[in-house]
């Protein structure tokens, strides 16, 4: 029994006597006589394991109660994981629109549309801001969940200049 | 399914295997090792069947794992090593406290040197309420103490078991017996 430095600890005190008569009796301990030979026995009677009996204990694990709810639970996780991301989507941008180039029409289509001399007045009177549109859109937007691969239709931009 | 012979073959590290390496060998190992190992095995489970079948287990595991022989350096720690990993595996797996109430069995096991039964008994009684404060001490505090019990074990093996350092080991046990010693003390002033 090894002591801390300048501690002595055995011995001591009755506490520290009943310590050592305590562990002392396991120290003593003696097993039934013949433990090596039924040790020996033993070992001789012990198959080896081949690889046959490494899958036979894989297989019983497999079978284990313990192992089935590690699966259970795993499944769990997978299936919440996969509805969790198709519920979300993420920002689906839309692909750029080009608008095609003007065509110049011909100078005779042209003569023959009849043209005013001024463009036409802004509406000034009514509100512009299309409030019916607006919530439409945003219903799209936020509340219906889109199947993957659609595309959200955009926002109507709301200009300044029709003010 | 192996042989005798051939479940002992290539048992022994490579550096002391020969030709004529066979069952005299293994035999010597066992009967060196068998009670050192029942002792580690007992100071755990307080059973002694259940330390008997430690033993046991654990040369069935070096028949097992022989592979991994020749990188052994110390086999008397690489056995006891074995031993209380498979003794506190069982413990932990079947969650029921050491039997150190079991007076009876301590009685047993107790050498029976110029002891009358009655100062048997007493005796008994005394060391399990002992072992009792030794399982209500922190894991680590109570490995060191019970390790330290089997007394063939030192420090240093006791560390090497543990896969800690010996500075570690000593302020372990240190710790673990004043705690002792101090619990000890309330319950006499406490009865």
């Amino acid at each position: 029994m090894s002591e801390m430095p300048g501690a002595p600890l055995t011995g001591s005190t009755a506490e520290d006597r009943a310590i050592d008569a305590a562990l002392g009796m396991i120290s003593s301990v003696q097993p039934r006589d013949g433990l090596s030979q039924r040790v020996m026995a033993g070992l001789a009677s012990a198959p080896a394991e081949t690889a046959a009996d490494g899958m036979r204990r894989w297989m019983a694990s497999l079978t284990s109660p313990r192992a089935w709810a590690g699966s259970a639970a795993a499944l769990v996780i997978v299936a919440a994981a996969v509805t969790f991301s198709t519920m979300r989507h993420p920002a689906v941008v839309a692909p750029a629109v080009t608008l095609p180039h003007p065509v110049a029409q011909p100078a005779g289509a042209a003569a023959a549309v009849a043209v005013g001399p001024h463009p036409l007045e802004a509406n000034t009177v009514h509100s512009t801001h299309h409030r019916g549109i607006r919530r439409s859109a945003r219903a799209v937007h936020s509340r219906v969940p889109l199947p993957r691969g659609t595309v959200a239709p955009a926002r109507p931009a709301v200009s300044s200049a029709s003010h | 399914m192996g042989t005798f012979e051939g479940n002992l073959t290539g048992l022994l590290p490579v550096t002391e295997r020969s030709a004529g390496t066979t069952a005299e060998e293994l035999t010597a190992l066992v009967a060196e090792y068998s009670s050192t190992l029942y002792r580690v095995a007992f100071s755990v489970s307080r059973n002694a069947a259940e330390a008997e079948d430690m033993v046991q287990e654990t040369f069935l595991r070096v028949l097992r794992h022989r592979d991994r022989l020749p990188e052994v350096r110390d086999a008397r720690v690489w056995l006891i090593r074995i031993t209380w990993n498979l003794v506190l595996d069982r413990k932990r797996r079947r969650k029921t406290r050491p039997e150190n109430e079991n007076v009876d069995e301590l009685v047993r096991v107790l050498p029976a040197k110029e002891m009358r039964a009655d100062q048997a008994v007493i005796a008994a009684q005394g060391h399990a309420r002992v072992l009792k404060l030794i399982d209500e001490l922190p894991a680590k505090e109570r490995q060191v103490i019970l390790l330290s019990a089997v007394d063939e074990l030192t420090n240093a093996e006791i560390a090497a078991v543990l896969k800690t350092t010996e500075s570690s080991v000593r302020s372990r046990l240190f710790r673990a017996r004043r705690e002792l010693a101090t619990k000890l003390r309330e319950q006499k002033e406490r009865s």
